[in-house]
């Protein structure tokens, strides 16, 4: 018997056999299609309800809220959350368009495909969000802290521009950095398998 | 196809190649709870897929092509860790059964050394698929995969020699 027909009968020998039933506990491999694509269904619709909510906020306020401002602050709020939205359903309908059934090269360009439009959406969208969502925050307060004493106003808005640039300048892009590194490291993990996949 | 006969036929596909594909996934992933979320995976996409089966292939190379790709899609979340071969208790063995299940552990150990395609392609060798299938399922021409496993071979054999 040559040495790969001993390995063949070892192969053979093992009893391997899947647990019959799906495992109480988590699975482990996170970042499957499934995942991201439920994360991205989530992100869409909690987005999307979340619009209509403030909707149906302003809807109950309308007595108190009088100014054109206020409502377009309120309109551009429902219309960031909605945006952003769509673009998490957009990402979950390009995460359903890659085929776990197309050839392997293919399959793997697709996923590659995938994460650099993912890499391009969140330099983009970051800067877009934060910018869109506080002109409408902006927009509404003025209403909301007009006739209110100086130094309330002058400290609501030094805790709130100190958190937003905190949130922008130190979570955010300290997260989108991260995100961006993942991303690469992915991609060329891709690059390296699809390399590999590639005719000899 | 009914519901019933969609559930009915999944059952048969995860009778007949469950244990084919769980050792797939784990000379893959090196681990057995890896390996069973990898599994685990795969079947979610087989039943997700199954209306779109035209029949144009097998239906054993159409889900080891599934299993193949859900296995090349783990690598994104990290790196496989190699599986020392001291990992699994062997206590309860017999001697004879112990040797086995250690010869076991060390063959996928080795599999585990060998680069990603490489891993997915000898697992599909030594669960003795021919090689017009294999073509099928990974998309390679015959030629080119006689020239790599014959690479493979030696090299897996050189790996399990040298750790042996």
């Amino acid at each position: 018997m040559d040495d790969f027909n001993f390995i063949r009968e070892i192969w053979k020998s093992d009893q391997a056999v899947p647990a019959a039933a799906a495992p109480a506990r988590r699975p482990t491999v996170v970042n499957s299609g499934r995942k991201l694509r439920r994360q991205q269904l989530r992100g869409a619709l909690s987005l999307l309800l979340t619009g209509a909510w403030i909707i149906i906020m302003g809807l109950l306020m309308r007595d108190i809220l009088h100014a054109a401002l206020t409502w377009t602050g309120l309109a551009l709020v429902v219309l960031v959350c909605w945006i952003q939205s769509f673009l998490h359903f957009r990402t979950y309908k390009k995460l359903r368009s890659i085929d776990d059934t197309s050839k392997p090269a293919v399959h793997l360009s697709q996923w590659k495909n995938y994460y650099a439009f993912r890499k391009a959406q969140v330099r983009w969208n970051l800067p877009v969000y934060f910018v869109l969502l506080n002109t409408a925050m902006a927009l509404y307060l003025v209403e909301i802290l007009s006739g209110r004493p100086l130094k309330n106003i002058l400290f609501f808005l030094l805790l709130y521009v100190g958190w937003m640039l905190f949130a922008y300048f130190y979570i955010g892009k300290k997260n989108l950095q991260k995100e961006e590194t993942r991303i690469s490291a992915i991609i060329n993990d891709l690059e390296s398998i699809e390399h590999q996949w590639q005719e000899e | 196809m009914t519901d019933a006969e969609r559930s009915a036929q999944f059952t048969r596909l995860y009778r007949q190649h469950a244990n084919g594909i769980f050792k797939l996934c784990l000379g893959y992933a090196g681990e057995e709870s890896l390996a069973q979320d990898l599994l685990q995976e795969c079947f979610v996409s087989v039943w997700n897929h199954l209306h779109q089966f035209r029949g144009e292939a097998q239906w054993s190379t159409w889900i080891y092509r599934i299993a193949v790709n859900i296995c090349l899609g783990y690598l994104r979340k990290k790196k496989l860790p190699t599986v020392a071969a001291d990992t699994v208790p062997l206590a309860h063995l017999t001697e004879e059964a112990g040797i086995k299940e250690q010869q076991v552990q060390q063959l996928y150990k080795c599999i585990s050394r060998l680069p990603e395609a490489d891993r997915v392609l000898i697992a599909l060798v030594l669960e003795e698929k021919p090689y017009t299938e294999i073509a099928a399922i990974t998309g390679l021409s015959e030629n080119n995969l006689r020239v790599r496993i014959h690479r493979i071979k030696k090299q897996l054999t050189e790996i399990y020699h040298q750790d042996g």
